[in-house]
């Protein structure tokens, strides 16, 4: 059984979504927010995967926290799982920014769980997170 | 840039352009635009726009290749190390001002340029054009000519370099890191509202599919159903294509060949239920062009899809918004007629989007495509919207080298003839606006 880290501050959204997952067997640890994820940053690398999405609360100058968050994660906590981003925002700067970092695949809401299903079986399968030229 | 600032490269080269064109117009003469960023590779930028405010003496200068590029690489040194507003010396005797402006993550950006001789430096601008001359070996019957170009280069004193023209070239700098920040805001509040809008629509579309898979493998459901539930969702995601259209970001611009009638046609389908629930009938007629191989068809044209989808939206639903609404006795219509059209010897394609409402009055004819402005007459009534339609439809066209204009005749006592003109080339934009 995979554990799943999903950090998305509307749970409304995703409520099938991770419904959808856990029927195929994954555990998902949901966090709300950055000070969430800054709380509990351990236990999210010790996640097999995890799932962001890129507008998050507080909001800051930093406008796109997911960024912020993506970047904690790979260069302070050194984490190298894999990260699925979940995200309305299309904005290739936006996502270029992220693909640096290393991402395995880009979920634009509003996404299939059928489709979901399929980038975290994939993920999981240790497909090299994506990472731009 | 740092990632706080999210615009599009080609929103980027616009904010620049109309940053040295501020500067060039305020100061008459060329500008050079250095930007330097924590992980990029510094940039120095020469527009079109400064290109062409050359002095005749730069041009001379430029005319052989080597030199052409030994002073771009003397203008960037300088810019780049430029830590404070001052004035410098080019290589070839010229003076120029320059401006570094600090933005708070760290950036930098450099105006540089003006192009004169300053008056209490005349004697070491002139040494340095006589060792210019010497260096290059300019052939003696050249000279003459060098030194006179040289000479109409104006001569400015330096309290006019300090006052003004250090002054304009600040200015310019402050102006575009305050457009890059802005733009990065508008751009994030504009993915706040259709995060905002999703987040009911993924509820729907997962729960709909989640109820398909329990219903499969609790009641082994058929095809039939499989079917149905596919047509929902398909139509979620319709409703969120339509969000996006008028809403979302559009990337970088992506041009490919686009068969113009169906963007036409997809765009008044959307709009059309509305509109006849107010008594407006939207007509469509577009001219057909036919092709060597005997096909008879409306062009297909090479735009960024995403863009003139958008455009077309912002048309229509103004049209459809300002509009009166039909009654019994009285019917309303929206015309878009299509027109094959050669510009300039460059084929093309004119849309015409006409309506019957409440117009624009003649001295805000030119004023309606600028950013956040409203007509009057749209002030004294209750019709939602920001001023920010026509403004995108304008830089559209232009993006894809095409034109647009606006015209607006009374009909009656109180009902205008309001046309808006699209213009688009067919083969889409040149190598210079598509950047």
């Amino acid at each position: 059984m995979s554990k799943i880290a999903w950090i998305e501050d509307d749970y409304r959204a995703i409520s099938s979504l991770v419904r959808s997952l856990e029927l195929d067997g994954h555990n998902i640890l949901c966090y709300r927010t950055c000070q969430d994820v800054e709380e509990h940053l351990e236990e999210i690398c010790r996640c097999d995967a995890v799932i962001l999405d890129i507008i998050l609360p507080p909001a800051t100058d930093d406008l796109y926290q997911g960024v912020s968050v993506l970047r904690k994660l790979r260069e302070e906590c050194k984490y190298n799982g894999p990260v699925i981003v979940c995200s309305v925002v299309r904005n290739p700067t936006v996502l270029h920014a992220l693909r640096e970092m290393g991402i395995s695949d880009i979920l634009h809401k509003p996404v299939r769980p059928s489709r979901l299903h399929d980038a975290v079986t994939e993920a999981l399968a240790g497909s090299t997170p994506e990472t731009s030229q | 840039m740092p990632v706080t600032y999210y615009v599009l490269s080609a929103e980027r080269r616009q904010l620049q352009e109309e940053a040295v064109k501020r500067a060039v117009t305020s100061i008459q003469g060329p500008v050079g635009f250095y930007e330097r960023w924590p992980g990029e590779e510094p940039c120095l930028t020469i527009t079109e726009e400064a290109r062409a405010a050359w002095r005749p003496f730069c041009k001379l200068v430029g005319e052989d290749e080597a030199r052409n590029r030994m002073c771009l690489q003397d203008y960037e040194h300088r810019a780049a190390a430029c830590t404070r507003p001052q004035v410098n010396l080019c290589w070839a005797g010229v003076h120029n001002a320059a401006c570094p402006v600090k933005d708070e993550r760290g950036g930098s950006v450099t105006l540089i340029g003006g192009a004169f001789r300053l008056r209490e430096e005349k004697a070491d601008a002139e040494g340095r054009l006589r060792q210019f001359l010497k260096d290059q070996n300019i052939p003696p019957e050249q000279v003459a000519a060098f030194h006179d170009a040289w000479l109409e280069i104006p001569e400015v004193s330096e309290a006019i370099v300090r006052n003004q023209i250090l002054r304009e070239l600040e200015l310019a700098g402050r102006g575009y890191l305050y457009s890059l920040r802005q733009l990065s805001q508008f751009r994030y509040s504009a993915d706040l509202v259709i995060h905002d809008l999703v987040v009911l629509l993924q509820s729907l579309i997962s729960s709909i599919e989640v109820l398909e898979i329990e219903l499969k493998r609790t009641f082994d459901i058929g095809k039939k159903w499989e079917a149905r539930f596919e047509e929902i969702m398909q139509t979620c995601e319709r409703y969120y294509a339509y969000l996006e259209a008028r809403l979302g970001s559009l990337g970088e611009p992506e041009y490919a060949y686009q068969p113009l009638a169906q963007l036409i046609y997809e765009c008044v389908d959307l709009y059309r239920a509305k509109a006849e629930k107010r008594g407006i009938d939207i007509r469509v007629d577009l001219q057909k062009v036919e092709y060597d191989d005997g096909q008879v068809r409306v062009p297909h044209l090479r735009v960024a899809r995403a863009y003139l989808n958008r455009a077309l939206h912002n048309a229509i639903d103004n049209a459809v918004k300002y509009s009166f609404d039909g009654t019994v006795h009285q019917s309303r219509w929206i015309e878009i007629v299509g027109q094959f059209e050669t510009r300039q010897g460059m084929p093309g394609y004119t849309i015409r989007i006409s309506n019957l409402g409440i117009g624009i009055d003649e001295d805000e004819l030119d004023r309606v495509f600028e950013r956040g402005y409203q007509g009057r007459r749209r002030l004294g009534e209750f019709r939602p919207g920001f001023g920010m339609g026509l403004t995108f439809i304008k830089e559209c066209v232009e993006m894809h080298g095409g034109t647009v204009s606006i015209s607006s005749q009374p009909q009656r006592r109180t009902s205008w003839l309001t046309t808006l003109s699209i213009w688009l080339p067919i083969r889409g934009p040149t190598d210079r606006a598509e950047g």
